[in-house]
Formats: C-alpha cells, structure tokens, sequence
C-alpha cells in the first residue's frame, strides 16, 4: 500500500461524534495503553492459563472481525483486497504489523511484528511473557473469517518475548498444542 | 462543558494533534503508544474475564475486574506522570484534562457532580460510555463489564486528583436502566453501593408479594 493512501486514511481513521471515537465514521472504538493492556494480560494469563488467553483473543477476533465488515463491505470497490485492507487498520490501531509468508489450503505461516503490547511485555516479563497468546487468538479469529477456515487455530512456533525478531505462528490441519 | 457540533469539532482538532497515528500504532504526545479495539469487542472481552472469575475459587468478579481496571489505571496515570501530561496543574485543571483525555479514548463523558479535593471526595456521572452501552445491550443486566472501568476511574482518581485511599462505589449504573453510572469515590459510604441498593430492593420485593 502506498505510503500517501496510508497518510490519508491515519488522518481520517478516527472521529469524534457525541464524545464517542467512531473508526470511519462507522465503529465505535476504544483506545487504551499498550503497557496497560499488557499488564492486565499477564494477570489473566497467570490467574487463568494460556488457553483461556487464548480464548479470550479468539473470541474478542470474532466480534471485532464482525465490526470491521460494517465497514469493509460498503467499502469494497474502492479497497484494494479486503484481507490487506483489515490488516492495515489492525497495524493503524495498534495491533501489530501482520505479514503473511505462506498461504496454503492446509498451512498459513505468519509474523506478527511491532505490536507495542508485546514489546511492553518483553519488557516487563521477558520469556514468562504470555501475551502472545492473546494475539494468537485474536489473528486465528480474524483469519479463519476471512479465509473460510472454520478449524484455523494458529500455534506459535517462534515469539519476540523469547528472543525472535518477529512472533511466527503456524497452522497446519487445525491443529493447536501449547 | 461545551456539548453539540462545535465541541465535537474542538475535539476533533485536540484528538488530531494528540494522538499521532504512525506505522506502529498510536502515539500519544509520540511518547506513549496506545492501541484501540472496537468498543463492543471489549465489553465482551471484559465479560468472558467476569465469568471466568465467577467461576473461580474466590467467585468475586466484581473485585476482579475492579482490580484489573485499576492495575490498568494506575500504569496509565504512571506512564502519563512520567510524560508530564499533568504537571504543574491544579486541582480544577487536572480534573478537566482527565475528563477531556477519558472522552478523546472513549472512555465515555465524565460529568462531575461534585469534588471536593480537601474533603477528597468525587461524585461522577459517565455517561455515553461505548463499552458500557454494548455492555448493557449484549448483557443487559448480567454485564459485569462497569466494575472494570470503576476500577480504572478510580486508579485515576487516586492518582490525578489525589482522592488517595478511595474505593470507587457503583451507585447507579447504564446497565440497570440508569441513564448514566454514578461512581462515588468517599463522597457515598460503602452501604450506599448499587449492591446494597440491588439487595434491598430484592427484599422489598419479596415481602411486597407475600
């Protein structure tokens, strides 16, 4: 995506109607601290297990994805590919850039980079870090709407709290194990 | 507090200059990154935590998520005093930046109804919250999704206005049917709490009938 289309959508990303952040004059949004955001993370990864994190991302994904096609939709003749379109805004609202590397009927492998909550985390937690399982769940939901892929679950296979540069998750037949 | 169409182009103007949206997300003052997410997905993310903590040992979700929203809280006014959003503010000032910033998140419209810095009290109505209005429609009176955001409300209280010790109380709230949640930081006592106020109006009832 261009860097001028990127510069004219950031400004008009976000507006305030009746004291409310409306995301294209369409969604209702909620902004809130990264490192916050990543603090609470940690507490209900430890209070709760990683699979309820990853739950809890899974299912926020879902609603959110819901959200995003209000949008989307009326939008798609002037969006260049829907997919490209939701990750950038997920980049925008600070979300982490997504990137994929391999998109097959059976396997999707992908990096989630500069996502400021997991740097917080990195930060605070190192490798007793958590948070990725959120963001594990959050891009399995959004994917496997908008890819058809009922049973996509991703796995992390390599992650920033650990020492990666990026966080990689993997799907292959559905499958996750932690 | 300037309501209508010129408040929201104010606004708009504020949250354009504040918030600088970059390759990597927001950036408040460019220092501190913040992130957003639709506020309906939130008010179900915060739910699912209400439940899971019902469901656990202690059942208290109503503490648990008060505390999550105040560990939030307090890093937030933490991470704002390190950039000196608040410095050399006074009391009434102070009070008016939290409001105008609570609104530029979405975090609703936050209308003092008293406060009283020697007294240390806070009486506030917020109102327009959108995480609390998808609250209340998607749970109506289940939602449990308030006590997270009077744990927030209350971090900052203690924190930016100095109201130290407080314990926010709900005492009127969206998702009951009250146009507005009324938080109380000292300004009601403890038995004043919607808890209270739930129980006993149960009671009534039940004696009513028979």
């Amino acid at each position: 995506m261009k860097d001028t289309f990127k510069e004219i959508i950031s400004k008009d990303l976000f507006t305030i109607k009746s004291g409310r952040i409306i995301l294209f004059k369409k969604i209702d949004y909620t902004m809130y601290p990264s490192r916050a955001f990543a603090l609470n993370l940690q507490k209900i990864g430890e209070d709760f297990g990683v699979n309820f994190l990853f739950n809890l991302g899974y299912q926020t994904g879902i609603i959110h994805y819901e959200e995003l096609l209000k949008v989307l939709s009326k939008l798609n003749k002037y969006l260049p590919q829907r997919l490209n379109s939701i990750l950038f805004i997920m980049e925008m609202t600070g979300q982490g850039k997504l990137k994929i590397l391999k998109s097959e009927k059976d396997e999707l492998r992908v990096t989630l980079a500069n996502n400021p909550s997991i740097l917080h985390s990195k930060k605070m937690y190192g490798h007793k870090s958590k948070i990725c399982n959120f963001y594990c769940g959050l891009y399995s939901a959004i994917l496997s709407q908008q890819m058809n892929l009922t049973k996509l679950k991703f796995k992390e296979i390599k992650c920033i709290t650990k020492g990666d540069n990026v966080c990689e998750f993997l799907y292959q037949n559905g499958t996750r194990d932690i | 507090m300037v309501q209508g169409i010129f408040s929201d182009f104010l606004r708009n103007l504020i949250i354009k200059k504040t918030f600088i949206i970059e390759d990597d997300g927001i950036n408040l003052f460019k220092n501190i990154k913040y992130s957003a997410l639709s506020s309906k997905s939130l008010a179900f993310l915060f739910q699912e935590i209400g439940k899971a903590a019902s469901s656990s040992k202690d059942n208290n979700f109503k503490t648990y998520l008060y505390d999550l929203g105040y560990q939030a809280g307090e890093d937030a006014a933490k991470e704002m005093k390190e950039n000196m959003l608040f410095k050399n503010k006074i009391f009434p000032y102070r009070a008016r930046t939290l409001q105008l910033f609570m609104e530029m998140i979405g975090f609703g419209n936050c209308n003092f109804i008293d406060y009283n810095p020697k007294e240390k009290r806070i009486l506030v109505h917020v109102s327009n919250h959108p995480v609390l209005l998808y609250s209340k429609e998607l749970f109506g009176n289940d939602s449990m999704v308030c006590n997270y955001y009077l744990g927030v409300y209350t971090a900052h209280a203690s924190n930016e206005l100095e109201i130290t010790g407080a314990r926010g109380i709900e005492t009127q709230c969206v998702c009951k049917g009250s146009p507005f949640c009324e938080w109380s930081f000292n300004y009601f006592k403890e038995n004043k709490s919607l808890d209270r106020i739930e129980k006993t109006k149960k009671k009534t009832n039940i004696k009513s009938k028979s």
